[in-house]
């Protein structure tokens, strides 16, 4: 039975023209509208090139994508794919395409020949949702690296999608760029926009409401942040590294505190430590 | 160097000029341009001459600026004339040993300095009040009738606007490459001129390669917002004729008649 409003991966294999090795290996599973997904791994896992075989940029060798039941490999579907799905690539640098702010977010929009008033409304709102508004008539390269990839979000905002697919968007920000491109997703989220985040920083994992592990190709793991990085079993045969808040956790838990299992999240550890301190010794 | 091929000339000032649609500024640059080298009559001339008086006042930008231009090229504009005069035919007015000065001559050498000026001054005109991308822009819609010609009009015009758009960013990258290089004992000041050259391959190479890989995210990034080559687009700022388009057209248009 496929939601209409999903993605759908159905055994999905893939390897690239030439390599035996299939980088992802029967994938079946749902992204379902509204979630807020992590997708982690080691380097090579194939997260990368999931992104893409969601947008339909590359097609499935085995198996297939449903996107809200449109096929990915069909090319009649492309242009609607697009519209309900979008992808903010690495590097902040490579994805603005005019040298005016608001002229680039309207890109999209101007791809579809949708008239003058439109795009300008979409612009607007696009741009009010990531924070950029105010410097709507700026040159994009006087921008720093975390309002790029705002901008470039912004972009695809402005095509309405369902589904937003961000790939390692903040691996080539500072500190306080990445925080600005986390808080912003989780606004979107917040909103019911679908993110998927896919990133090698567990941190940012912990803000999803679902993470998927990914290896050698396969999906090794898919639950709650909590349940996923609170199983040692699981941290140990996956080799992931740990959030930090779990790695406190753990420290807290080997000095003999009572930490409850699944804390992730910096909120649940500062209620947790308050309690700690609430408590009559 | 990093404004000087993006914003080419380009001067932010407001000005009625500067607001006006870059398509009839391209059309009025051109008209007064042809209206230049066709004028023979004094009344065209002083028409014409009149007009870009005009025209300079409206762009509030300060006259020395335009003065600039012709500082390097004061000496070509000298010698042209000295050449024209000297060389025209005519009855002598004034001799100078072998020379010979003619009423015609000096005309003609009159004429033919007062239409470089003028050139000169008009091309001074449309770049400093329109962005190169808006030039490309106007191109574009000016030339788009040339798409039922199978011309891809459009995407030429989507090429340039890449290529400015770019120019920043691999000036910057071409100064960080650069500095890695000489960090790592690369030269690029000493030697002959061939050893010059050969030291800039470890900069080109990474350059080159790094470009590609730029083309590559940029044509995923396009696609990806729905970009597809040949399809009709739309602009988020339109451009518009307004009253002030349609009269500078017009009062061109008349000032070539009269001086016809």
């Amino acid at each position: 039975m496929v939601n209409d409003s999903t993605i759908a991966l159905r055994n999905l294999v893939f390897n690239y023209p030439g390599s035996e090795r299939p980088v992802l290996d029967g994938i079946n599973a749902v992204i379902k509208n509204g979630e807020f997904l992590a997708v982690v791994g080691p380097n090579g896992s194939g997260k990368s090139t999931l992104a893409r075989l969601i947008c339909g940029l590359l097609r499935p060798s085995q198996g297939q994508v449903l996107v809200e039941g449109l096929c990915t490999v069909d090319p009649r579907n492309r242009i609607e794919i697009r519209k309900r799905v979008g992808l903010v690539l690495q590097n902040p640098d490579n994805q603005i395409v005019a040298v005016r702010v608001e002229e680039d977010a309207a890109f999209g929009p101007e791809n579809l020949n949708l008239p003058s008033k439109e795009i300008h409304y979409r612009v607007n709102h696009a741009l009010e949702q990531v924070g950029l508004i105010h410097l709507k008539d700026r040159p994009p390269q006087l921008l720093s690296g975390g309002e790029k990839q705002r901008l470039a979000i912004a972009g695809l905002l402005a095509l309405r999608p369902s589904f937003l697919v961000l790939d390692e968007p903040t691996s080539m920000l500072d500190p306080l760029g990445r925080r600005g491109v986390l808080d912003v997703l989780r606004g979107l989220s917040g909103e019911g926009m679908s993110v998927v985040l896919i990133t090698h920083n567990m941190d940012e994992a912990t803000a999803a409401d679902r993470v998927w592990v990914l290896r050698d190709g396969k999906l090794a793991a898919d639950g709650t942040p909590g349940s996923i990085f609170s199983d040692p079993v699981m941290i140990r045969n996956l080799e992931l590294d740990l959030p930090w808040v779990t790695r406190l956790a753990n420290a807290l838990a080997g000095y003999g505190l009572n930490v409850p299992a699944g804390i992730v999240n910096t909120d649940d550890m500062v209620c947790f430590v308050c309690r700690l301190f609430k408590q009559p010794s | 160097m990093l404004n000087s091929v993006t914003m080419g000339q380009y001067l932010p000032v407001n000005s009625p000029v500067h607001k006006m649609d870059p398509r009839a500024k391209l059309m009025v640059t051109v008209l007064t341009a042809v209206t230049v080298l066709v004028a023979t009559n004094w009344m065209g001339i002083l028409t014409v001459s009149l007009w870009i008086g005009l025209v300079l006042a409206a762009t509030r930008i300060r006259l020395v600026l335009y003065w600039q231009i012709y500082k390097p090229l004061w000496l070509l504009l000298i010698t042209s004339f000295v050449f024209q005069v000297v060389f025209t035919p005519g009855e002598p007015l004034l001799l100078l040993g072998l020379l010979s000065l003619s009423k015609t001559g000096l005309v003609a050498g009159g004429r033919m300095l007062w239409q470089m000026i003028c050139l000169l001054l008009v091309a001074a005109v449309l770049t400093f009040s329109t962005t190169p991308i808006q030039l490309s822009t106007a191109l574009e819609r000016l030339l788009l009738p040339l798409g039922k010609l199978k011309i891809p009009v459009r995407e030429f015009a989507m090429a340039i606007n890449l290529a400015l758009r770019f120019v920043p960013t691999l000036f910057d990258e071409s100064r960080f490459l650069i500095a890695a290089q000489r960090s790592r004992g690369a030269d690029f000041t000493r030697g002959g001129v061939r050893q010059r050259a050969k030291g800039l391959i470890p900069f080109l190479i990474p350059l080159l390669t790094n470009i590609f890989r730029r083309a590559d995210e940029l044509a995923v990034a396009m696609e990806i917002r729905c970009y597809r080559a040949g399809a009709e687009r739309s602009t988020i700022n339109e451009l518009k004729f307004k009253l002030p388009d349609y009269l500078a057209v017009l009062a061109n248009l008349i000032i070539l008649i009269i001086a016809l």
